[in-house]
């Protein structure tokens, strides 16, 4: 199947998934009563004596169809309702806090996957030996570690314990204030890639160090199931022929293992590197917390413990779209590190 | 074997290590803490601020904010909630008993941070844009009462011509015309909220805020978000010692200094505020110098007493507030009354209409206990609303004791004996997460279980039981569908008099004590009575017999005034408490920081 004609294609099935996703949860919504979902539009006592007033105006006592029907309308004319929570329309929020979330994401998965595969293919290619029992080890910990624990932990050593040496937050004080001065010009809003575009090392340097603790944490939570899934995926690739071939005709165990056997194992590591990425866009909501880098997680969090409803519905609508476009991205790549897999999911 | 044992060392170790380093805490008390951020302010709290508009706020987080940017015609003089310092107004107001007005002068020379002169029509715009924009649950309605009488909540209560001819400039004056003579004291109080700051009329009309006219009322009139009111939500101008440079929503506020600023030098080049949820990161930021003052919740007093010797600290600071139980006299169609008779199993819906179980509940709750142990002793138990720092607070005020025996005998009044004999059962609600109501439900709950086993043999007898709910679910059972037997909510001054306190405890429509059906014709013509009243004396007198009042009914539990406490860094200097003060940080203008 010809690539443009796929990518439309599935970009097509975005619309149904966006309306299953909102059905659903528009539908858990309406388990709560009409005084209920009105007490959320209350930020003050006195408020309270006007419920049914507050009922009537947004119509929360409208049938499931009605009130689905006008936010829909709603949505259809560009208008995803207001964030409570961030204080802008739900669009804004999106992208208000996505920047955060990118950069977090920018650094760390790309240090995940590639420390994943590098050591999964060490232990596979050394099984049993001390590197292999060492990932092991490695892994059950940073699997096992809560990732709150290990933010905390960090904080209080390399934060707390070190007199500020990595500090949480995305910028130090004077960086704060000279990206936001007249001196510096916000393109992103991603630290690193503004600081490189406005030739700034200072801001740079401070905000790679801010990015220290946030992206550890990530990353030996993270790492530890792509290195393990790397491992079996080697090691049945190693299993094959193809390898005893390779071995056969007198190739470097190197080559065999980096050349050969460790391409046909990427396809596993890349169908959950793909999820992982789209995982950490969708935010990482404690590490967001612990070190103060409010991104697209931390505000569903707290839109859904506030009941911020228009912005759940925005933050689900962001998902569904994220995720369709990751499987696809996923799906291409298939094509390009196995050509046996065409498009369409047949197998030549 | 070896090399298992090997492994298995290791990750114990690594495993000790982390679990060590993690009990190590913040540091050692009595380390220095650096010297940072000359010249800059940095302040860490939880929660963003709602708008920057005067007219919109009503939380002490906005307010903070809006009171650096803005300023009022009048201001608290230093610690007190009663007397008042002259700040855009040359003087605190000069009252006509004739004609009921209060007049003020503006002051000359003064400018917003754009250059714009401030006269008295910026003053006169002020109130009357605050007026018609009346945004829902807004803190308007204390402009409406005032200057329009007690009958005015809402714009669609008075009229367009009404509210202009309230606030007229006269000259150089600008003169309000008060609904009587009683409002006098709490109308210059309300003048120090952050509500009354003024805002630069041509600023405002010329990036397409309300131009004046009553029929550019309805564009504005009732906005539902924040947002929907333009320029003014993000954009502020005013007259304060600070601009706003950047509101990064959810993150951080910073603010510059107001270089046109007419009232002396500006201590701080900036003030930074700054969002950090996690309690851990707040006093790690205290700790190493990053932050001049952290938000620091009364749960975490106890823990930040070994860096005291590090840090500046301003304890037993009363706030203006104060919890209590209400008991509902009249339960509609509630699951959390058992049978909903009084057999044992239940109790029926008008059970806390009987005089004598309220007072026997009100015995039976172990104040102490409550104060030590949900508040971490940081509390002063009270006897009625009114609390310590409010205008027609009473320190005599009665107050319940622990008492079982006294407990026993009320029960064993109550509905003519049957409640005692039969016994009861229900179930207490709190909102899922706030340790100190879970605390105080768990309070009645013992109690309860205590009576019955020691006074009447039988510990089954009187069953309180407990239960969490999120809050959205509490607040639409306590107003919606009232099925609660009791409730527990707080209540914060609008501005601090004993009126503002008395009247949602008891006036038959207050906003609390109309949904627990407590209140009469009787007590809300004494609440007027009090309120009006101009003669001092007289008025304290009154005030006294509402709080006896409301120890003599019972209607709830008043629990506790919490008490408070400041943790800055040993840089900062010239820091006083006001209880109505919204900055958490003080009055920053009359602060300062240095190393030495």
């Amino acid at each position: 199947m010809e690539l443009r004609s796929y990518i439309i294609r599935r970009l097509l099935l975005v619309v149904p998934v966006l309306f299953g996703v909102t059905i659903f949860i528009f539908g858990i919504t309406m388990l709560f009563s009409p005084i209920e979902r009105a007490s959320l539009y209350v930020t003050d006592a006195r408020m309270m004596t006007n419920i049914p007033a507050i009922i009537e105006m947004y119509g929360l006592d409208q049938p499931f169809y009605v009130q689905y029907g006008n936010w829909m309308s709603e949505v259809l004319s560009g208008n995803l309702g207001w964030s409570t929570v961030a204080g802008m329309p739900v669009w804004d929020a999106i992208w208000h806090f996505l920047p955060t979330t990118l950069e977090l994401a920018i650094f760390a998965t790309p240090l995940i996957i590639l420390l994943g595969i590098f050591f999964g293919t060490k232990a596979a290619a050394r099984k049993d030996r001390p590197i292999d029992h060492g990932t092991r080890v490695a892994a059950i910990l940073g699997w096992s570690l809560p990732t709150f624990f290990l933010g905390l932990v960090l904080l209080m050593i390399f934060y707390g314990a070190l007199r500020g040496l990595l500090p949480p937050s995305r910028l130090s004080i004077p960086m704060e204030l000279l990206v936001n001065s007249a001196e510096f010009t916000r393109y992103t809003h991603i630290n690193t890639i503004d600081a490189i575009l406005n030739l700034n090392g200072r801001v740079l340097l401070d905000a790679l160090r801010h990015l220290i603790l946030p992206v550890v944490t990530l990353t030996v939570v993270q790492m530890a199931f792509i290195m393990r899934l790397m491992r079996s995926s080697m090691l049945e690739s190693l299993g094959r022929g193809y390898v005893l071939t390779a071995r056969a005709k007198g190739l470097s165990e190197r080559v065999v293992v980096n050349k050969h056997a460790r391409r046909n194992a990427l396809i596993p590591v890349i169908t959950v590197s793909g999820y992982l990425f789209a995982a950490i866009v969708n935010g990482v909501v404690i590490t967001e917390t612990i070190f103060n880098f409010k991104g697209v997680g931390w505000w569903a969090w707290q839109s859904a413990v506030r009941l911020d409803i228009a912005s759940v519905l925005g933050f689900a609508l962001f998902n569904a779209v994220l995720f369709v476009l990751v499987n696809l991205v996923v799906d291409i790549l298939y094509t390009r590190v196995d050509p046996r897999v065409r498009l369409g999911g047949t197998m030549q | 074997m070896a090399r298992k044992f090997l492994f298995s060392s290791m990750a114990v170790v690594v495993t000790l290590a982390m679990v060590l380093a993690g009990c190590g805490g913040g540091g050692d008390g009595g380390d220095e803490i650096p010297y940072l951020n000359d010249g800059v302010f940095v302040y860490e709290t939880i929660g963003d601020i709602y708008s920057f508009d005067p007219a919109w706020v009503y939380d002490t987080a906005s307010g903070m904010q809006v009171g650096m940017v803005y300023e009022q015609l009048i201001y608290y003089d230093g610690s007190s909630t009663e007397d008042f310092q002259p700040l855009l107004a040359t003087d605190t107001g000069t009252f006509n008993a004739t004609d009921n007005t209060l007049r003020f002068t503006i002051r000359e020379g003064v400018q917003f941070s754009n250059g714009n002169d401030l006269t008295p029509e910026d003053v006169e715009y002020t109130f009357e844009r605050a007026m018609c924009q009346d945004r829902p649950g807004g803190p308007i309605w204390m402009f409406y009462q005032p200057l329009l009488g007690e009958d005015v909540w809402h714009y669609e209560h008075t009229t367009f011509a009404a509210i202009t001819s309230a606030v007229e400039v006269d000259g150089d004056d600008v003169v309000f015309t008060l609904a009587g003579p009683y409002w006098e004291t709490a109308f210059k109080q309300i003048l120090c909220g952050q509500w009354a700051c003024i805002v630069d009329k041509d600023y405002c009309i010329d990036n397409g805020d309300w131009d004046g006219t009553e029929g550019d009322v309805e564009n504005f009139l009732h906005p539902e978000n924040p947002g929907d009111i333009g320029h003014l939500y993000d954009n502020p101008m005013g007259t304060g010692p600070w601009t706003l440079n950047t509101w990064d929503q959810s993150n951080q506020i910073i603010l510059d200094k107001n270089t046109n600023y007419w009232n002396g030098a500006v201590p701080f080049d900036n003030v930074i505020t700054k969002v950090v949820d996690e309690w851990s990161s707040r006093k790690l930021s205290l700790l190493a110098g990053e932050a001049d003052l952290v938000y620091v919740p009364a749960s975490r007093f106890v823990e930040m007493e070994p860096e005291e010797p590090s840090l500046q600290v301003f304890q037993d600071l009363p706030s203006l507030s104060i919890d209590a139980f209400f008991m509902n006299f009249d339960i509609h169609n509630s699951t959390y009354v058992g049978s909903g008779a009084l057999d044992g199993e239940g109790i029926p819906s008008d059970f806390f209409s009987d005089i004598d179980v309220r007072k026997a509940f009100c015995y039976a709750f172990d104040y102490d206990t409550y104060i030590a142990d949900a508040l971490n002793s940081q509390g002063v138990q009270r006897g009625s609303p009114v609390v310590e720092g409010l205008y027609g607070y009473w320190e005599d005020t009665p107050m319940y004791s622990y008492c079982l025996t006294e407990a026993v005998d009320h029960m064993q009044a109550a509905w003519g004996g049957e409640a005692w004999d039969k016994g009861f059962e229900f179930t207490l609600l709190y909102n899922a997460g706030n340790l100190p109501r879970k605390t105080a439900c768990e309070l009645v709950s013992e109690a309860w279980a205590k009576i019955g086993n020691d006074y009447a043999g039988d510990p089954e007898r009187f069953q309180v039981n407990v239960q969490a709910l999120a809050w959205p679910t509490i607040l639409g059972k306590i107003f919606g569908t009232r099925d609660m037997p009791m409730f527990q909510i707080g209540w914060l001054p609008d501005y601090p008099h004993a009126d503002n306190f008395l009247n949602p405890f008891m006036h038959s429509q207050g906003v609390f004590s109309h949904f627990q059906g407590y209140g009469n014709n009787v007590t809300d013509a004494a609440l007027t009575a009090a309120f009006q009243e101009t003669d001092y004396e007289t008025q304290m007198g009154l005030y006294e017999d509402l709080q006896q009042q409301y120890y003599d009914d019972a209607p709830g539990i008043v629990l506790a005034q919490p008490i408070v406490r400041r943790y800055f860094t040993p840089y900062i200097d010239g820091f006083y408490y006001n209880p109505c003060e919204s900055s958490y940080a003080g009055r920053l203008i009359d602060m300062s920081k240095s190393e030495s």
